[in-house]
């Protein structure tokens, strides 16, 4: 009972991990510009393709996975920075259904891209020989792999975290969020802030993209897999906040992993009945509010 | 506000007419008869259509090059995208027929097959599906179609796991200790069970560690895979797991699976659906896996299969065909073969001879069940593994064919 | 444009517009029965074979959209959950299936099915609105499709197959023509209901509501109750829609229950324009033409569907119908210029 307990908990950490780093992204967008963006899948589908462009399949080395990742997240953030001032921009000042919408249709838009160049056969990454495989503590497998993504993402979390609240950028960013026309008046410079958040959200998910994808089937079906989990996060850990996000991915992974071992009839369930209950319970989400925002 | 009905019919009119004004294009000039084929074109399955209506393509290359069927009339194609809902699968055979096209074939889902056969059924046209084969659509088990007009060339679903079973029973007496991995609809549960029972039926214990079921439109199963690794029990030598997947499911099971060393700690991994292309997408590290669908490139000794495997390679950059691609294969011949012996391509006549119609296959020579409507191919249980040496990257280890039990 | 509606809004909210309710009551009706008509009677001569098929298919997301837009354009509500309604309605003909009820009972127990789902959801979310409300929708949309795989007798991927479309006042549905008729009249004589409600008191409170709910509130409106009402009007109306497409497709499946079906309603609404009320019908009409005629023509249906409803959200914010005023006004313009 306690090796099962014990290993419920790894996989629903390591299960909670990534979705944490592909909704990063999303909750920086989210808490700064209000925007829910549903092109955040094809973000994370374009990244994934594009690590899997660069090393070809296989991964040879550390170094040409990081220029790999690296690659990924710079193409996608441009993507990002391009969408923003296409798309995004336009429409801050519309109600929240019209963004919805114009980020469902980037996202059709970007997926039957993704078809015309890389076309319908699904791929494979291959990971890196050091990364591969498992080991185990106290009796439970656990997978190398995971532990890597674990660690990228308490790196993530701490990063964006410092980033937000100790640099001036961060200064800026808040002062943005929490009210747009006051940071103009004091001579902020508003647009810019709003590019490079979307750029570093869009970047985020390209990273997420090239980071899972050795434990995916890379194809066009991959867009939709993670924007409800990650949708969800962004809500039940709070406007923007990036502890609320992290603290959420992990609950869901939590739950998902137990419902998994102990009752499986409610597996796909428990994302929905954890949703539904902070949401009811507690609108502004766990975090609440991290930029403290004019108008929710 | 007031005058606003006035313009307003007048677009829906246009817009509407425009649709009925593209689509009298006739099809039949004398020399050629067009068979209507329905697979997916796009979004996650479009692959498999592709495998499906390339299948297809090489059939009718080859009738044709042989001088054509009926006296020397030419085969040809014509596609529609079966979407990925039976709505859009009923629109495209509605088309068809509209246009003319009353031969179809092709239909991946069988929730889209469950939609478009009782069309097919009050219309003139005739049916000859791809992969939709279970047993509410199919004859396999009562012996007679529910439906008249349509035709069925895939391996029963129940016909794939019952086979691989008796292999397995065979072939690992041992391994009772079950994990089971597949899709949570009907397909998938019922693949298990069938599997489940007819190990039991071979004698074997089979005891269920966990079952674990996941939606057709997930892909990351890592909460299963590490229930699965977390709660093996017994001797390496005892452990099987089981797949009732296919496509992205299978390929990122097997992935997040490796990730935990999930192979190498259990004796046996058995799936049931098609998976080559999916072996072949990982990059020459795929597992060892016992899989049974309707096809494997190198179960069959015959002309006729290095021909089809060669003609295949041709308009596949040299990739191997797959049991969607032998799938769409078969639907050309049986048309052929069933318009030989109606002698024209009239959909009536040609549904008569399509019942009880013989011809040779890549396997040898099969038969459409008069009744059952169901043609007789055989199950193949292939044992593959990843190789990056190889072209394709996956090393056919072993395969053996499974006679058609024609139930 | 926010000022636009919201004189709109305060028009309908103040009363503005009832000296002229009593002259245009009729008229509206007529007008939405004259469109009916002529589209009714034109159909099956301008329609032939698989087109009109398509045509019905098309009038069903007519109905269907314009039960959501009482939730999108009148009261401001987004929900991402209304598949699940449509889905209860397709569904509910599907279990009646084999006790052979008449259609039209068919349609009315789907119609209750969606309403009082629509009611259950409505109270229990109630508590919060805006996103956090769009959120609770695309759960509960989910939630309820997942449950189709797990109720055995709900069919899983295979859905409910061989629905019979049935007979009524003795005249079998079975053929597409009778069927189009059959679609036109239900069809029609809820979107006169619909206008009807549009330019009601109860109409107006929706608009209040999505306007300013404080100010509404201040009104003596009934904020919650406007919000549930409205919500379980749209339920009811979407599983009418639900079950008419059952009867007509002969199968409920899945794939009708996913979010994607709840989003492509909402994008038939802002095609058209949510702010009239006419703009649903018209999204959903070219929404349904668009699709079938890009599968079928292109590789990539996806990309220029996307890339159309980029321009039409970034260039027309209220839809095509946005179009109208925009034009008539230059040239108004252009007349007052020439004289």
């Amino acid at each position: 009972m306690f090796g099962q307990i014990f290993a419920a908990l790894v996989s629903g950490i390591a299960t909670g991990m990534p979705l944490f780093i592909v909704a990063s992204g999303l909750t920086l967008i989210y808490g700064v510009m209000r925007v829910l963006n549903f092109a955040h899948g094809a973000f994370f589908m374009i990244g994934a393709f594009l690590f899997y462009n660069v090393l070809g399949g296989v991964t040879g080395s550390i170094s040409l996975l990081i220029v790999g990742l690296l690659i990924a997240a710079l193409s996608v953030g441009a993507i990002g920075a391009v969408s923003e001032v296409a798309v995004f921009r336009r429409l801050y000042a519309r109600d929240h259904t019209t963004t919805l919408l114009a980020s469902y249709a980037l996202l059709l838009t970007l997926d039957g891209l993704v078809q015309q160049i890389w076309g319908v056969s699904p791929r494979s990454q291959t990971q890196l020989p050091a990364f591969a495989g498992s080991f185990q503590i106290l009796g439970v497998r656990v997978a190398t792999y995971d532990v890597v993504l674990i660690g990228v993402g308490a790196v993530l979390a701490i990063g964006l975290t410092l980033l937000l609240q100790r640099t001036s950028f961060g200064q800026t960013t808040r002062a943005v969020a929490h009210d747009q026309t006051m940071a103009r008046a004091l001579g902020l410079h508003a647009r810019g802030v709003q590019l490079a958040v979307f750029a570093l959200g869009a970047a985020l998910a390209g990273l997420a993209g090239g980071l899972i994808s050795p434990l995916l089937s890379i194809d066009p079906s991959l867009a939709p897999t993670f924007v409800v989990q990650s949708f969800a996060i962004v809500i039940v850990g709070g406007l923007g906040s990036m502890g609320g996000a992290l603290i959420a991915a992990l609950l869901i992974g939590l739950l998902d992993s137990f419902a998994v071992t102990f009752f499986p009839g409610f597996a796909g369930f428990s994302l929905y009945i954890a949703v539904t209950l902070v949401l009811l319970l507690r609108p502004q989400g766990i975090f609440g509010a991290a930029f403290a925002s004019r108008e929710a | 506000m007031k005058k606003l009905w006035i313009p307003i019919t007048g677009v829906v009119l246009l817009t509407l007419s425009g649709c009925s004004a593209g689509s009298s294009t006739g099809s039949s000039a004398d020399s050629t008869i067009t068979i209507g084929m329905i697979a997916p074109t796009q979004g996650a399955y479009a692959e498999i259509g592709k495998n499906i209506t390339d299948g297809f393509q090489v059939a009718i290359d080859e009738v044709n090059a042989n001088g054509g069927v009926a006296g020397g009339k030419q085969l040809a194609m014509a596609t529609k995208d079966e979407g990925s809902s039976p709505q859009t699968a009923t629109q495209a055979a509605r088309d068809f027929t509209s246009n003319g096209v009353n031969l179809l074939g092709g239909l991946f889902s069988s929730a889209d097959c469950a939609g478009v056969d009782p069309v097919v059924e009050q219309s003139p046209a005739i049916l000859v599906t791809a992969s939709c084969a279970s047993d509410t659509l199919t004859g396999g088990i009562s012996g007679t179609s529910p439906f008249k007009r349509t035709f069925g060339v895939a391996v029963r679903d129940q016909a794939n796991a019952q086979a691989l079973a008796e292999v397995m029973a065979q072939k690992f007496p041992n391994v009772t200790n079950y994990d089971a991995f597949g899709f949570d609809y009907s397909w998938g549960h019922e693949t298990w069970q069938t599997y489940r029972d007819g190990l039991t039926a071979a004698d074997v214990a089979v005891q269920v560690n966990s079952e674990q079921f996941v939606p057709l439109s997930a892909s990351d199963f890592h909460s299963q895979v590490a229930a699965i690794s977390g709660g093996l029990t017994g001797p390496v030598a005892s452990r099987g797991i089981f797949l009732a997947t296919f496509g992205a499911g299978t390929s990122g099971f097997l992935k997040q699976a490796q990730a935990y060393d999930l192979p190498s700690q259990v004796a046996l991994i058995a799936n049931s659906g098609e998976y080559y292309n999916v072996a072949r997408s990982l990059n020459g590290q795929a597992p060892d896996v016992w899989n049974s669908y309707d096809y494997n490139w190198a179960a069959f000794n015959t002309t006729m299969n290095t021909q089809f495997v060669t003609d295949y390679g041709k308009i596949a950059n040299g990739a191997k065909p797959v049991g969607w691609t032998y799938q769409g294969y078969l639907i050309g011949l049986s048309y052929a073969a069933a318009i030989n012996k109606a002698g024209s391509g009239d959909p009536e006549a040609v549904r008569t001879a399509l019942e009880g119609v013989s011809f040779d296959a890549p396997s040898g020579s099969l038969t459409m069940g008069a009744a059952s409507h169901q043609l007789s191919v055989p199950s193949v249980i292939s044992h593959t593994v990843g190789d990056s040496t190889s072209s394709d990257g996956v090393k056919v280890i072993e395969t053996q064919v499974v006679p058609y039990s024609g139930k | 444009m926010t000022t636009q509606l919201e004189q709109r809004g305060q028009n309908l909210a103040t009363g503005k517009t009832t000296s002229a309710k009593a002259r245009w009551r009729i008229p509206a009706t007529l007008e939405v029965a004259a469109v009916w008509i002529v589209v009714g009677v034109i159909g099956p001569g301008l329609f032939t074979g698989s087109t009109l098929f398509l045509a019905t298919t098309a009038l069903i997301f007519v109905l269907f959209a314009m039960s959501t837009n009482v939730l999108l354009g009148w009261t401001g509500i987004t929900s991402f959950g209304q598949a699940a309604f449509f889905g209860a309605g397709a569904y509910t003909v599907g279990l009646l299936a084999p006790i052979a009820l008449p259609p039209l009972i068919q349609l009315f127990v789907g119609a209750a099915v969606g309403a009082i789902l629509a009611m259950i959801f409505s109270l229990v979310a109630n508590r919060v609105t805006g996103v956090e409300f769009a959120m609770l929708t695309l759960v509960f949309g989910e939630s309820i499709s997942l449950l189709l795989y797990r109720i055995p007798a709900l069919g899983g991927e295979s859905g409910l197959p061989g629905i019979p479309r049935g007979a009524i006042f003795g005249t079998s549905l079975f053929s597409d023509k009778t069927f189009w008729w059959y679609a036109i009249a239900i069809t029609g004589v809820l979107a006169i209901v619909i206008r009807r409600l549009r330019g009601s008191t109860f109409g107006a409170s929706l608009t209040a509501v999505r306007d300013n709910p404080l100010r509404a509130s201040a009104l003596g409106i009934n904020v919650k109750l406007s919000r549930i009402v409205a919500f379980t009007v749209a339920g009811l109306l979407a599983g009418v829609a639900g079950a008419l497409y059952a009867q007509l497709q002969g199968i409920a499946s899945p794939d009708i229950m996913s979010w994607t079906v709840s989003g492509e309603v909402i994008i038939m609404c802002l095609i058209g324009g949510m702010h009239t009320y006419w703009g649903p019908a018209i999204g959903a009409v070219i929404f349904t033409v668009a699709n079938w005629a890009l599968s079928n023509s292109t590789s990539s249906p996806e990309l220029y569907f996307g890339l159309g409803l980029l321009v039409i959200v970034l260039v027309l914010p209220e839809g095509l119908l946005g179009l109208v005023p925009m034009i008539s006004k230059r040239m108004t313009r252009r007349q007052k210029v020439l004289s």
